[in-house]
């Protein structure tokens, strides 16, 4: 049986090759004066990703969009077309693409972190 | 041991926040700066006078070469480019203006602490994937024949050759006379084995002892 702190944890999976920008990220995240969100993981391309989400079960995922090592063909088949239920965000600096919303890595702050958290449906880990 | 002082530079926010979260929990370091752009950058380096810069090459307004090319060489702050460019232009420019290090930002922590520990001792540091470049400029001036490589003088003429500009020009340029400018144009035609002036521009191009289009 979880405990309730467990089962409000937000479970955040970081797909970066660049481990300044992942393990930044992380301690970013780790450092919030909240304790509900755990960096469950980071991995280096959407075919980790895959497995890493079959075993943690993330319940958000951010994509370092403008890694070559992360195909982006790959990131929107597998993530933004595939069946499963997944929360993605996507920072990269190019602003213009159709259908995706992506953050403008250059002004993004941590404090939109929070937002994302914040608009986060209370249910959404358990029911992924 | 006094920590080594740093200023962080990049416009992206969040790598930002979190690479000088990364170097705050190192205990050799202290960040005592940060900037998001070339013009910010400058202020904070000349007001905190830190022992290192890690400094971002593409951002808004004036971007990290100019930076460079500002500070040396008054300042004496050690600089490391942190980049996602594998330019010619960007690398080859920031060696010119005196950078220290050129490191790519897939650069893990520890290789980047143990960088910003070699340029404070006077040493430089390039990332791997950047140093078959540098290889490869010195392989084509060693292939001089066994000349000597031109002179700071000369390789300033060659510049101005290469931007199009007459011997007048040039001389006006470099506070030299005409004649002076024509005995540099001669020994560097002889060097570079050129039969004339276009050619010595072309062949010093190819040769990466200068940058076309700057």
């Amino acid at each position: 049986m979880e405990t309730p702190s467990r089962e409000f944890q937000r479970r955040v999976l970081i797909v970066s090759s660049h481990p300044l920008f992942g393990l930044g990220l992380r301690r970013l995240l780790d450092s919030r004066p909240q304790t509900d969100v755990v960096v469950i993981g980071i991995v280096e391309s959407v075919s980790e990703a895959m497995g890493a989400i079959d075993h943690l079960r993330p319940d958000l995922i951010i994509v370092d969009y403008d890694d070559e090592t992360v195909s982006r063909e790959e990131v929107l088949m597998r993530f933004i077309e595939g069946g499963e239920r997944l929360r993605i965000v996507l920072l990269s600096l190019e602003e213009d693409h159709n259908d995706i919303v992506i953050y403008d890595r250059r002004t993004l702050l941590t404090s939109k972190i929070d937002d994302w958290l914040a608009e986060w449906p209370a249910d959404m880990g358990s029911t992924r | 041991m006094k920590p080594i002082h740093l200023v962080v530079v990049d416009d992206h926010a969040l790598f930002r926040a979190g690479l000088v979260g990364l170097l705050s929990d190192m205990p050799e370091f202290e960040v005592v700066g940060e900037a998001a752009d070339g013009e910010e950058a400058l202020s904070v380096i000349r007001d905190r006078k830190p022992d290192v810069v890690l400094l971002d090459v593409n951002m808004p307004g004036k971007n990290g070469l100019e930076v460079v090319r500002e500070l040396r060489p008054h300042e004496k702050c050690c600089i490391i480019m942190l980049t996602i460019s594998k330019e010619d232009d960007d690398l080859f420019g920031a060696i010119t203006y005196g950078a220290d290090g050129y490191l790519l930002k897939n650069v893990g922590p520890d290789e980047l602490r143990k960088a910003i520990i070699q340029v404070v001792n006077g040493k430089s540091v390039l990332s791997p994937e950047v140093t078959r470049q540098v290889m490869h400029v010195v392989a084509g001036m060693q292939s001089v024949g066994g000349e000597a490589i031109l002179s700071a003088r000369e390789l300033e003429v060659l510049t101005c050759l290469a931007r199009g500009m007459t011997t007048s020009q040039i001389a006006g340029e470099l506070f030299i006379t005409e004649n002076t400018v024509k005995t540099h144009v001669r020994h560097i035609m002889e060097k570079l084995n050129a039969a004339n002036r276009a050619e010595a521009v072309s062949k010093a191009a190819k040769m990466g002892l200068i940058r076309l289009g700057n």
